[in-house]
């Protein structure tokens, strides 16, 4: 009875830890999504060689945009090749073997900037090569957190279409009750 | 090679073995090898003359899309992956030629970073500062801004090109109209935010690429 007891506690804890790092991942998945999803601005004129930069009302106007941004249904972990391009620090930082960081809820999502946030639908994603349904798919790697849970390190694919998309490498790290980035490398575009 | 792939000696381009055995792929690769248009000679083709830069094609998984992806962490050795091969061989051929512009636009740029001369392609570069200087204003400058800037260029420069060379492959069977579909692949977008494209337009291109799809006999 004893053991039994004793099995339900440590459970009990194993359960409560892997929840809180689900509602810590949809978390950072809002907050990344709030951060990096954007409508495309258009390009300046092509007769105008000399506009550099984007104008405070057009921005203004780009603010104000919701958009419609699916999470690909599934987090991988890194690829033995993706392990490659880890900095040798936080090869060791993270435990980057034993993750179990994998399972997530995908119904609490709640963008700050009134974004809606949708699971992709892969079949209809298969069928067209531009999206149909959405403007952009954050397909999120797994999420791999420090032994404090005070930094996590992911890789992220943003695409716009089949076709139109980079990723890149990231550890964020909390300062403040907040996410900043502490490292990013740019992977491959398509 | 070592590998077992090839290198191709008109171009000095490295084919990796599992291209070199994916037959569609190859087919594609070769028809537009014989082709030789000037897309191809101004995407892929620059790779011959500069000993620098490697262009290296495989097929595999690329981290965050099922179609293709081109890794130009080290620009001097850039890797085009082809993820999606259960495509039309038109479709392969456009893929090939999207990922090879993206490789090209990198190489381009790193050489600019070593001394070409930027008026060779101002408008380049008045897209690159645009939406670099776009990222940073909107605090996201930790996102890869350099897409949004090549796929501009690309649906400025390369749409009815890709098309012409789909269309030339294709025996001309059809005209040009039921190949933009292709020259679109992926950029319908930035077609539709800089207004060379509506709704409309993409309808109609999609459903001319069918029947292409359906009828060409190239590497299918």
């Amino acid at each position: 009875m004893k053991k039994v007891f004793v099995l339900f506690i440590v459970l009990s804890f194993v359960s409560c830890k892997n929840t809180n790092n689900n509602t810590t991942t949809n978390e950072i998945i809002a907050f990344i999504i709030d951060k990096k999803a954007w409508p495309l601005p258009p390009p300046p004129p092509i007769d105008d060689t000399t506009t550099t930069e984007i104008s405070k009302k057009m921005l203004d106007s780009l603010f104000k945009i919701k958009l419609k941004v699916a999470v690909y249904p599934t987090l991988n972990n890194f690829s033995e090749k993706e392990m490659k391009i880890i900095p040798e620090k936080y090869s060791t930082e993270f435990d980057l073997k034993n993750n179990s960081q994998n399972k997530i809820t995908f119904n609490e999502f709640f963008s700050q900037k009134g974004h809606k946030i949708i699971v992709a639908d892969t079949i209809e994603m298969k069928k067209y090569k531009d999206f149909q349904s959405f403007d952009l798919l954050f397909w999120f790697s797994n999420f791999y957190y420090s032994k404090d849970n005070q930094k996590i390190l992911f890789s992220l694919g943003i695409s716009r279409s089949r076709l139109a998309g980079s990723s890149a490498l990231y550890v964020l790290k909390k300062e403040e009750n907040t996410w900043v980035t502490e490292y990013f490398k740019n992977l491959a575009i398509w | 090679m070592c590998g077992g792939g090839e290198v191709d000696l008109a171009n000095e381009v490295i084919l990796d073995e599992s291209f070199v055995n994916n037959e569609k792929l190859k087919c594609a690769y070769d028809k537009l090898t014989a082709d030789d248009s000037p897309l191809f000679r101004d995407t892929v083709g620059v790779f011959i003359d500069d000993p620098e830069f490697n262009l290296t094609f495989k097929v595999g998984n690329c981290s965050y899309s099922d179609d293709a992806c081109t890794d130009a962490k080290n620009p001097n050795d850039i890797i085009i992956t082809i993820v999606d091969v259960n495509q039309s061989g038109l479709g392969i051929a456009a893929l090939i030629l999207h990922e090879a512009i993206h490789a090209e636009i990198h190489r381009f740029v790193a050489q600019f970073e070593s001394g070409v001369d930027i008026n060779d392609r101002p408008r380049l570069f008045q897209l690159y500062a645009f939406y670099k200087g776009w990222a940073e204003n909107t605090q996201n400058e930790k996102y890869n801004w350099t897409q949004d800037a090549h796929h501009h260029y690309m649906v400025e420069n390369y749409v009815n090109q890709i098309a012409n060379v789909l269309r030339r492959l294709d025996n001309n069977n059809y005209p040009l109209s039921y190949y933009m579909g292709y020259g679109w692949d992926g950029l319908t977008s930035y077609g539709y935010t800089s207004s060379r494209l509506t709704a409309a337009e993409n309808t109609q291109n999609q459903n001319l690429r069918a029947i292409v799809d359906t009828n060409s006999q190239i590497c299918n």
